[in-house]
């Protein structure tokens, strides 16, 4: 029976399932994906795993297909009659996400463990909806997934602006307060380099071959050498690029923190005089009764008056002698800049301005160096925050040899039951077809005459009596 | 008739085909049903990080209420969002909300109801589901939940946290109501005020730094601070130097009115201190002698007659002020009022006496140039400073909300028609319907046969002689019992 299988009519039966199943279904696989194409974009940032941006705020993935991206998306591609509302009903975005997650999350939430899952991975579709149209799905998926990496790297990711000391515009300071702001640009920029010392302390750059280590020291130089020796030499000099105008302004500070004083001297008082007010025997019996870890019931003796407004009083305390500080430091600036004799042509002035350029120079310097060096360390950092995989062509990605192979596996199967259907069944339903054409199934066997059934007897046994006769 | 298993697993064979393509119709069937059923459903779960909505309260003290979800004010604006016509009811309706309680609290409520006592827990872990009924597409499910929540949070962040915030004054220099030192005053305490809170959110969050900016809350004080220590003294020292005012009259009369505000206000503080004073020293009195009662945990030893009730504080509750600290405290605010304000009266006297007296020997024109020229500075400065202050704060409420509020999963979309049942289904059905059709069928076409049969050997039996050479007298017992049509075939 098997060997009846292995002939030419079945080998051509085969062969033409396993060419035309492949051709059809090729053909409709390609129809359905040429102008669908799906790009992934995939995130690798600390906190994508709990669904935040780099920035700590939360991820949220339709962001792209907002009408900002769209539309810059749309003005950089070269497409006409595409809509912003248009292409967004085009573009479908799906989670990748384990199918399991949600209950696993569920059953450790339930169980008091802590869970979380979220998907870190997105499969961006479009479908181009006229099919017969160029195509120009790839073109759209580069191109947003371009727009969307610098909106996301601009929105999201760190910027250090404080490196830039562009803006720095000195002109109508004078001397003493351009030390004072270049002291606070310093701290700024310490500030920033300290943090990215901390994510990645042995980062050199190839471009500068500086190390945020490096860099701090130069700062620190600056700011604990070179300004404290400018500030020394104006104020003991009495430099000011508008004296009496400067000394207005002390005569101005001075007052207001006289005012600032006076208050928080009176306030400092009165709160030492009321703790003198305090009963100590009414409140050394102030006792509370509370419960312990146990349950248990104990008189605690809580804070009282007396420990705030002791605490207040230090804290006021603090603050008239930082103010009468800073009074005694403008009164003697006063006795400085009365007795001052420089003048825009002095030495001393010109001393000075050269101090300050050469600070402005440095700090220059060193800003550009720390920016070329952050500009490096956050590049590096941040260019695989997000990686989209676009298929490059779609063409060859709607012909996949894959798709093909398996539909010819398919034809072939399906040619070979086909093959054993024509073989062995076949037969039999045709001949049970004609026996039900000649016999209907519900007929009475009275209505069969006693010719006809001798007639079908003689048939049905007439290679029996052959057989016998051969024999 | 009699049919034996052999013939019945016989039939079953011969039609195998039949049962095949049966089977594959009703699963292929079932397949186009659920295609045609199929709706989705959503599912996030979100948690609260917020310590009080585990005491059923919101972070500004409200009660909380997770249906606030379910807003139409939230649900417009996650249609607007996504461009959706649809209708907020039809969504509201589809919105379920369940509340997710650990194991061990259910154990613990289930024994406390038992031994008769009550115990309410407020969860903090919630499961929202969008059951869509409209047929929509899974990725529509996905944008509308994930949008919602989004608004929500936006909105959880808005109506019971602090946001950070910018406080502007809208005044212009051109504006004739204001005078110079007004101006300035008007810029000096706008500076403070967002010093103040770029301190209190410098402190709060010291890692913070605005991805659009660049700052952090202390680069932006340094920065307002320039315009406080370097600009404003300068403004304010013109100011006097040269007498800047716009109209002398009017700004006289007003610092004397306010001199005379602060004065009676110190009054009025100074006789309330004092009157706080003499309570205090009352209360101390009445108080002095009275036995301090609750001094055993065991209250068959205290010596009132007051049970001790554990209740009333749980482990770790203190009592930050009594009513005599209080009454010190009120003093105590009382009498730095009346200094304070003492000490304001006598500013509004210098700057009386400053006004008051001609200028001399200042280029008043140039001052006043100056004056106006660097107000408008601090202005323009001011504005820069606040829209970057602004921006900032932005960013640190967007990073505040998700801190507040967070997912603990993603959306999932399930489909709610499940095919592998239907398949199951179907297989049974079509495996079951073809076999029996099969088996029916054979068993008449037999039945049918033996009546044939019968009939023709009562033909037979009136033509014996005709047909004897021909015909077997009777069917060989030892031939098997294969069907008519299978031994046609051989």
């Amino acid at each position: 029976m098997i060997a009846k299988l292995f002939n030419k009519r079945n080998f051509i039966i085969v062969l033409c399932f396993s060419i035309i199943i492949p051709l059809l279904g090729g053909s409709y696989t390609f129809l359905a994906s040429y102008n669908r194409q799906g790009m992934t974009l995939a995130l690798s940032y600390t906190g994508s795993e709990k669904g935040y941006n780099p920035d700590g705020s939360k991820f949220n993935v339709y962001e792209m297909k907002s009408d900002k991206i769209i539309d810059e998306m749309l003005s950089r591609m070269d497409v006409e009659d595409l809509t912003t509302e248009f292409v967004k009903t085009r573009i479908t975005i799906e989670a990748k996400s384990a199918k399991q997650s949600y209950s696993r999350v569920y059953s450790a939430v339930t169980n008091s463990r802590s869970s979380v899952y979220i998907p870190m991975e997105f499969t961006i579709w479009y479908s181009q909806k006229d099919k017969f149209a160029e195509n120009h799905t790839v073109q759209l998926l580069s191109t947003l997934a371009e727009v969307y990496t610098e909106y996301f790297n601009d929105r999201y990711t760190e910027k250090n602006t404080v490196l830039d000391v562009s803006d720095l515009d000195l002109s109508k300071y004078d001397y003493s307060e351009i030390v004072s702001i270049y002291g606070d640009r310093i701290s700024s920029m310490l500030a920033l380099l300290s943090t990215y010392k901390g994510e990645n302390s042995t980062f050199r750059s190839a471009e500068t071959k500086q190390t945020f280590v490096s860099l701090m020291d130069m700062l620190n130089n600056l700011r604990n050498v070179e300004l404290p020796k400018l500030e020394a030499y104006i104020t003991t000099s009495g430099v000011s690029k508008d004296k009496f105008t400067y000394l207005n302004k002390i005569d101005y500070l001075h007052n207001s923190q006289e005012l600032l004083f006076n208050k928080a001297s009176s306030s400092k008082n009165i709160i030492l005089g009321a703790i003198d007010q305090y009963d100590a025997e009414l409140t050394g019996s102030l006792f509370i009764p509370t419960i312990d870890k146990n349950q248990n019931l104990y008189m605690n003796k809580t804070k009282t008056g007396i420990d705030y407004l002791a605490q207040r009083a230090q804290t006021k305390g603090v603050e008239t002698e930082s103010i009468r500080a800073s009074m005694e430091h403008y009164n003697f600036l006063t006795s400085v800049y009365s007795q001052s004799t420089v003048t825009s042509s002095s030495p001393e002035m010109r001393t000075a301005q050269e101090m300050t350029e050469s600070i402005n120079k440095q700090l220059t310097e060193i800003a550009a160096l720390a920016k070329t060096t952050c500009d490096e360390y956050l590049s590096d950092k941040t260019h695989d925050y997000l990686s989209f995989s676009i298929p490059e062509d779609p063409l060859s990605s709607a012909l996949s040899v894959r798709n093909l192979i398996r539909y010819g596996m398919m034809g072939f199967i399906l040619g070979c039951m086909a093959a054993v259907f024509s073989a062995i069944a076949l037969p039999h339903l045709i001949k049970g077809y004609e026996w039900i054409k000649h016999e209907p199934l519900f007929s009475h066997p009275s209505e069969t005459s006693p010719k006809k059934a001798r007639r079908q007897k003689r048939r049905r046994y007439a290679h029996v009596t052959k057989g016998e006769e051969k024999s | 008739m009699i049919v034996s298993m052999k013939e019945i697993f016989h039939y079953i064979f011969k039609w195998k085909f039949f049962i095949l393509f049966s089977i594959i119709g009703c699963v292929l069937l079932s397949y186009l049903y659920v295609q045609q059923k199929q709706s989705y459903s959503a599912n996030i779960i979100i948690q609260f990080e917020d310590a009080s909505i585990s005491e059923g309260l919101n972070p500004d003290g409200s009660t909380f209420d997770i249906n606030e979800i379910t807003s139409p004010t939230l649900i417009l604006q996650t249609l607007e969002d996504l461009s959706l016509n649809e209708s907020v009811d039809k969504i509201r309706s589809s919105l379920a909300i369940k509340s997710i309680t650990p194991n061990y609290i259910e154990e613990l409520q289930a024994a406390k109801t038992k031994d008769g006592e009550e115990y309410t827990y407020y969860p903090n872990q919630f499961i929202i589901t969008y059951n869509d009924r409209r047929g929509a597409p899974q990725g529509e499910l996905y944008d509308i939940l994930d949008a919602l929540i989004n608004n929500y949070i936006l909105y959880y962040n808005k109506t019971y946290i602090n946001q950070a915030y910018i406080t502007e004054n809208n005044y212009s220099i051109e504006n004739e109501n204001y005078d110079y030192i007004e101006i300035a005053d008007l810029l000096d305490n706008n500076i403070h005020d967002v010093m103040n809170n770029l301190n209190r959110l410098s402190d709060n969050s010291q890692n913070y730094r605005s991805p659009s900016t660049g700052y952090n809350f202390s680069d932006l004080h340094k920065k307002y601070n320039e315009l406080a220590t370097f600009d404003m003294p300068l403004i304010y020292s013109e100011i006097y130097e040269g007498q800047i005012t716009k109209n002398r009259e009017v700004l006289l009369k007003k610092y004397q009115h306010n001199k005379n505000n602060y004065t009676m206000q110190s009054n009025t503080n100074a006789t309330q201190a004092e009157s706080t004073l003499q309570v205090i020293q009352k209360f101390a009195d009445a108080n002095r002698d009275l036995p301090n009662a609750y001094n055993q945990a065991d209250d068959s030893r205290n010596d009132d007659d007051l049970p001790v009730s554990k209740d009333q504080l749980e482990y770790g509750d203190t009592i930050n002020d009594t009513t005599y600290d209080d009454l010190m405290d009120t003093y105590v605010e009382y009498a730095i009022g009346a200094s304070n304000n003492k000490i304001d009266a006598a500013h509004c006297e210098e700057v009386i006496r400053i006004f008051s007296a001609e200028p001399s020997g200042v280029d008043t024109g140039k001052l006043l140039k100056s004056v106006t020229e660097r107000i408008a500075y601090v202005q323009n400065k001011l504005q820069e400073l606040n829209e970057i202050a602004d921006k900032t704060m932005s960013d640190y409420n967007t990073y505040l909300a998700s801190r507040h509020v967070t997912q603990l999963t993603g959306v999932q979309v399930v489909a709610n028609v499940g095919f592998l049942l239907y398949a199951v289904l179907s297989f049974m059905l079509g495996l079951g319907g073809s076999t029996v059709f099969a088996l029916s069928y054979e068993i008449f076409r037999k039945l049918r046969r033996e009546e044939q049969e019968k009939a023709l050997r009562a033909a037979e039996s009136g033509e014996e002689a005709s047909l004897a050479e021909t015909e077997p007298q009777e069917p060989d017992p030892a031939a098997p019992a294969i069907p008519l049509e299978g031994a046609e075939d051989r």
